[in-house]
């Protein structure tokens, strides 16, 4: 386990592929937030702090400030008293142009399926603002042959300014195109096996979109410590599909595993294919960068003749 | 070469795509065994479900692409439903016919039943009807105690006497047919005298196995193994291995695995189909509600929506590492250890079929000492006849 994600207001936007809980602001207990500092401290983990509508008070800053953490907020909750910010929540619906900017910070772009078309459109509005874009998609579960089809072209898009603004890797990322360039082996969100949540009740579960489907979900307590059951099914070797595959950037999502195919170590076709369009158009992109010139480290990033790696592994056909 | 029989194999040997009616949920019997907790009077399928599941089923050609297929009737009781049972088959020739179906070349309607409808009169049509297509196993467990201490009526009596006389009109309509016997812990003294009372009435090939629930005591290994010791002496020096098989002895158990060769799932669950009363689909009837001791049912799909592909690939790519203890993958004599997926599931510390239940280890660690000791004596035997027959040629190119 490397960091703990501390949710400190039950109000917490969804930063990731779950959707918005939209529940009323409560702080963690201001003991329980101790304990698990406290914790943290003791377990050699630093802290993702998921930071709420409600203003943190004094007492809660000076705890906070004494472990090394980041904070990953909604824009519209930024005030003076927090640095270190991974803004999250922005939609379509914002008006990007006008987005804090912050060069050093990585901004986390939500966007539902149903807005993909518009996807380049908007996020080159964002290019040049941040260090780094994280593109999460919303409903990936539902995405349609239709879908597909559009974000491989907003995908292209993309690629066509990034690989422009690229001198050399790592200047300005967006995680599903540059990722995969750098990257030589899985990458993954990791729930469950690098990270793990504590909820304001004071109960650890894999991340917080298990806290807020449903509180029953938790893997222990503060008190007496994390039970994963089950916890190799969270690494990638206990996976049969993703072990054999190269999406390296993909984020192997557990809790949408468990959503779509019941189990967290299988995904579901369309979180596959999703990942594998975004993998060969960096490898598009990749090559283009290489023709300019460039010297880019990174390894050549195979053909491939699937966009669902279970075809490879499929026992049965 | 000394003939030893072996265990018949299912018809197409796995390669024909398993579609299974649960037509009932309801049954005669309550055997103590029976992982069927959720059986009941009230769950019949309607005809107007099965016909749906029928015209999805063979509408869907590129998914259900196998060359041949098995229909399987279970229950609970499956006769108890012959007329809905005959209506569903009619239909499904019909089906196969108009649409030009390559199923309809190569199907088979396949029964398990506890026997005690076996000779009814509406029953017996339906076989005479079907016979070309039919594949019938009748449950019988062995002697009238054994058999009575698990497979009882409702009001707890044995149905042994009820089933055992139709055993003889069964073997005639299908000859060399093999029965099922269920083992657990009670029964475990009644092994041998079993299994020789199935070969007297005339059943040649035994599939018998112990149950997979965690239901095993202390000692119940020591039990099993002196049981199946005495077997092979009697099958051995009876000389009964020539024309009768008994599932407990196999020459392919007992051995290590290799993990990426041997790597392969146990069962066929998942890339078989079960469709219950109200039309919801299963990778397997054990993994509907009514098998299920303390696990949510795993619904695949229904007979409006289809079957949602999601829900079918942690089952398509599941394989025997992933879901091994460290403890299984390494064991020395892991072949031929079985598991089934839906206890797995039902017995697993999360939602999950990727945890292998492993109640049935000193099990299997007791059949496998007895099957080497089996395979050692019998291979012996072998030894010595080719000896004796090399020295017979050998003299014979002396004279």
């Amino acid at each position: 386990m490397q960091y703990l994600i501390i949710i400190l207001d039950e109000s917490a936007n969804s930063f990731c592929y779950y959707p918005n809980p939209n529940r009323e602001a409560k702080l963690i207990n201001l003991s329980l937030l101790k304990k698990a500092i406290f914790y943290a401290q003791k377990n050699g983990l630093s802290i993702n702090f998921l930071l709420g509508k409600a203003k943190l008070p004094k007492e809660y800053l000076k705890e906070i400030d004494k472990v090394s953490h980041i904070f990953i907020m909604s824009q519209n909750h930024i005030s003076d008293d927090v640095f270190d910010v991974f803004v999250s929540d922005l939609t379509l619906d914002d008006n990007l142009s006008e987005t804090h900017s912050n060069s050093d910070s990585n901004i986390i772009l939500r966007i539902d399926k149903s807005q993909i078309a518009e996807l380049s459109s908007k996020v080159i509005a964002l290019t040049g603002k941040f260090k780094r874009i994280n593109i999460t998609i919303q409903n990936i579960d539902l995405f349609t042959q239709k879908d597909f089809d559009i974000y491989a072209q907003e995908l292209e898009k993309l690629s066509e300014v990034f690989e422009n603004k690229i001198n050399i890797i790592g200047d300005e990322e967006c995680n599903v195109l540059s990722d995969r360039i750098v990257l030589e082996k899985m990458n993954n969100c990791d729930a469950g096996v690098k990270h793990i949540t504590l909820a304001p009740n004071g109960k650890f579960y894999i991340c917080p979109a298990f806290y807020y489907e449903d509180d029953n979900n938790s893997v222990g307590d503060l008190q007496n410590g994390i039970n994963v059951k089950n916890q190799q099914l969270y690494h990638l070797s206990y996976a049969p599909i993703c072990r054999v595959c190269d999406a390296y950037q993909c984020k192997r999502c557990v809790w949408l595993n468990r959503k779509t195919t019941l189990e967290v170590n299988t995904p579901s076709h369309e979180q596959c294919v999703v990942s594998h369009l975004e993998r060969n158009t960096s490898k598009k992109m990749l090559i283009k960068i290489q023709k300019r010139g460039l010297q880019v480290q990174a390894n050549e990033i195979p053909d491939i003749d699937y966009l669902d790696p279970f075809d490879k592994v499929n026992r049965w056909k | 070469m000394t003939q030893i029989k072996e265990n018949s194999g299912s018809w197409q040997e796995g390669m024909a795509k398993s579609i299974t009616f649960i037509v009932t949920k309801d049954c005669q019997l309550a055997c103590k065994y029976c992982y069927l907790v959720g059986k009941n009077e009230k769950e019949r399928m309607p005809f107007d479900i099965a016909k749906k599941a029928i015209d999805y089923v063979l509408s869907n050609r590129e998914m259900f692409n196998e060359s041949s297929v098995i229909y399987d009737f279970i229950g609970g009781e499956p006769f108890l439903e012959i007329e809905l049972i005959d209506k569903i088959c009619d239909y499904l020739k019909e089906q196969m016919f108009i649409l030009n179906h390559p199923w309809f070349n190569s199907y088979r309607f396949n029964f398990s039943t506890n026997g005690l409808l076996y000779n009814d009169p509406q029953v017996q049509k339906y076989l005479h009807k079907n016979r070309t297509h039919l594949s019938v196993g009748i449950t019988i467990d062995g002697t009238k105690r054994k058999h009575d201490m698990n497979r009882v009526y409702k009001d707890g009596h044995g149905s042994y006497d009820d089933v055992v006389k139709n055993i003889p009109l069964w073997l005639e309509q299908f000859p060399g047919s093999g029965t099922k016997v269920t083992v657990g812990s009670a029964d475990l003294p009644y092994i041998v005298e079993s299994v020789m009372h199935l070969y007297s009435l005339g059943i040649k090939d035994v599939n018998i196995n112990v149950v997979f629930e965690d239901i095993w005591k202390y000692g119940d290994d020591v039990l099993l193994e002196d049981q199946l010791l005495q077997l092979a002496d009697i099958i051995i020096d009876k000389e009964l291995y020539k024309d009768h098989a008994c599932s407990f002895f196999s020459d392919f158990i007992g051995n290590p695995q290799d993990p990426v060769l041997d790597n392969q799932n146990w069962c066929g669950a998942g890339k078989m189909l079960s469709i219950d009363a109200e039309g919801n689909f299963y990778p397997c009837t054990r993994f509907a509600k009514y098998s299920l001791r303390s696990k949510p049912p795993i619904i695949i799909g229904n007979i409006h929506d289809g079957i949602n592909t999601n829900l079918l690939r942690p089952f398509l790519t599941l394989d025997r590492c992933t879901q091994s203890t460290r403890e299984c993958i390494e064991c020395e004599i892991a072949s031929g250890c079985a598991w089934c997926q839906g206890e797995n599931y039902d017995a697993a510390d999360t939602p999950t079929i990727f945890q292998r239940a492993t109640a049935i280890c000193k099990m299997h660690k007791a059949r496998v000492h007895a099957n080497n000791y089996y395979w050692s004596r019998l291979s012996r035997i072998m030894e010595k006849e080719e000896l004796n027959k090399l020295r017979k040629e050998s003299l014979r190119c002396n004279i």
